[in-house]
C-alpha cells in the first residue's frame, strides 16, 4: 500500500520510491529506499498529475514553461558582454562568441523530444564536453 | 485500534491484520454446527496454532477442538475453555501485524477489542472521490511524474518492472490508478498487477 505524502510515494515502512542510482535516463529502474530528506534528492520525489489535467508535451510553436523556451522557434544567443557577440561554432563543433553573421551556426531552437537545444547548422545539441567531466562546450 | 484494521489472512493460512480490501479473506461467519468463526475464502475455522499450544492464531481444517471456539463478548473474542482473548501481537498498530490470543485484561486494551461489521450492512465501496488517508483520487487515472528535469514518468514493463521513462501519448501502461477496495496502486495496462515491492 502506497500513500502520496508531500513529493514522495511512501509505503506502511516509511520507505519511498526512487529511481535506481539517482539517475535521471530513460529505463531506469524504479527502487524502494529509506526517505532521503534533503531538499535535493528530487530523484524521490514525484508529481501526481491526474491523466485529465495532463496537459500533454507543448508543441511546435508553444511555450515550454520549465525550460523558458518556446519549442522549434529558432533564436540568437546574445552575450551580454560589451560587443554583444552571438554564440557561434569553430571547426563546426566548438562553441565559441562571434560577431554576428547571419549563418546558420548562430541560430538555435529548443528541441521538444530530446529537451535539448540545437543547432540549425547540422541538429546537433548543447554538450559538455567528454560527458560532463570538462568546463568545454 | 486507531486504524480500523481488519481481521485477515496471509499466506491463506495465518491470521494478521489489514486494511480493509475487499477480498473474501477479510469476511467471516458464524457456523453454528461446529461453533466455529469460519472464513469465507476457504471455509476452515479459526485456529489456535499446534492444538492450542501457541499462541499463534490461523486458520484450520474444522475439528470443533477447544482451540476453535470463541465467542464474541464485550467486543472481545474469547476461547471459553482457556478464558483468552484475541489479540494484536505486541499491540502493534502495523499493516500485517500477526493475531494472537493473550491474557484477559480487566480493561481491555484496543489490541484485544473488535467491532463487527456485517456485510449486508457494510458502507459501500466508493468508486470516485479523494481518499483523503492515501492522497490519491479513486478509479482516476495519473501520471507519476519525477521531478529531475527531464519530468519522466514512471511505466510499467512487462507487468513486472516499473522504469522511468519519457512520456508517450496514449500509453496506457505509463497510467496509474488508486484501487479502493485493495487501497493499491495499479496500472492501467495490467489491471490485476499492484505496485509491490
Amino acid at each position: 500500500m502506497w500513500r502520496y505524502e508531500g513529493v514522495y510515494v511512501t509505503n506502511e515502512k516509511g520507505k519511498v520510491l526512487d529511481t535506481s542510482g539517482n539517475l535521471d535516463q530513460e529505463n531506469r529502474n524504479i527502487e524502494v529506499r529509506p526517505k532521503n530528506t534533503n531538499l535535493a534528492a528530487f530523484s524521490q520525489q514525484w508529481d501526481i498529475v491526474y491523466a485529465d489535467e495532463w496537459k500533454g508535451e507543448p508543441g511546435k510553436g508553444e511555450f515550454n514553461e520549465k525550460f523558458g523556451l518556446f519549442v522549434e522557434r529558432d533564436f540568437h544567443i546574445v552575450s551580454q558582454l560589451p560587443d554583444n557577440r552571438y554564440i557561434d561554432l569553430i571547426n563546426n563543433r566548438n562553441f565559441v562568441i562571434k560577431t554576428s553573421n547571419g549563418r546558420k551556426s548562430q541560430v538555435w531552437y529548443f528541441h521538444q523530444q530530446s529537451l535539448t537545444i540545437r543547432t540549425r547548422y547540422n541538429n546537433q545539441s548543447f554538450d559538455i564536453k567528454s560527458s560532463g567531466k570538462t568546463n568545454d562546450m | 485500534m486507531p486504524s480500523g484494521r481488519y481481521v485477515d489472512l496471509i499466506n491463506n493460512r495465518n491470521m494478521v491484520v489489514k486494511t480493509q480490501n475487499g477480498r473474501r479473506t477479510q469476511v467471516w461467519y458464524f457456523h453454528q454446527q461446529s461453533k466455529t468463526i469460519r472464513t469465507r475464502y476457504n471455509n476452515q475455522s479459526w485456529d489456535i496454532k499446534s492444538a492450542g499450544r501457541t499462541r499463534d492464531m490461523q486458520i484450520w481444517s474444522t475439528n470443533s477442538g477447544w482451540f476453535q471456539v470463541f465467542k464474541y463478548q464485550g467486543e472481545q473474542f474469547i476461547n471459553p475453555t482457556n478464558n483468552k482473548v484475541l489479540e494484536v501481537r505486541d499491540n502493534k498498530h502495523e499493516e500485517g501485524q500477526a493475531l494472537v490470543i493473550g491474557n484477559t485484561k480487566s480493561k481491555p486494551d484496543a489490541n484485544q477489542r473488535w467491532k463487527i461489521i456485517y456485510v449486508d450492512k457494510a458502507e459501500k465501496v466508493r468508486t470516485k472521490g479523494f481518499n483523503k488517508e492515501f492522497g490519491f483520487h479513486i478509479n482516476r487515472p495519473f501520471y507519476i511524474r519525477s521531478r529531475m528535469p527531464m519530468q519522466r514518468v514512471l511505466e510499467c514493463h512487462g507487468a513486472n518492472n516499473v522504469w522511468l521513462k519519457r512520456w508517450r501519448k496514449n500509453v496506457r501502461a505509463q497510467l496509474w490508478y488508486f484501487d479502493e477496495v485493495s487501497k493499491t496502486l495499479k496500472n492501467n495496462n495490467w489491471k490485476s498487477h499492484s505496485v509491490d515491492i
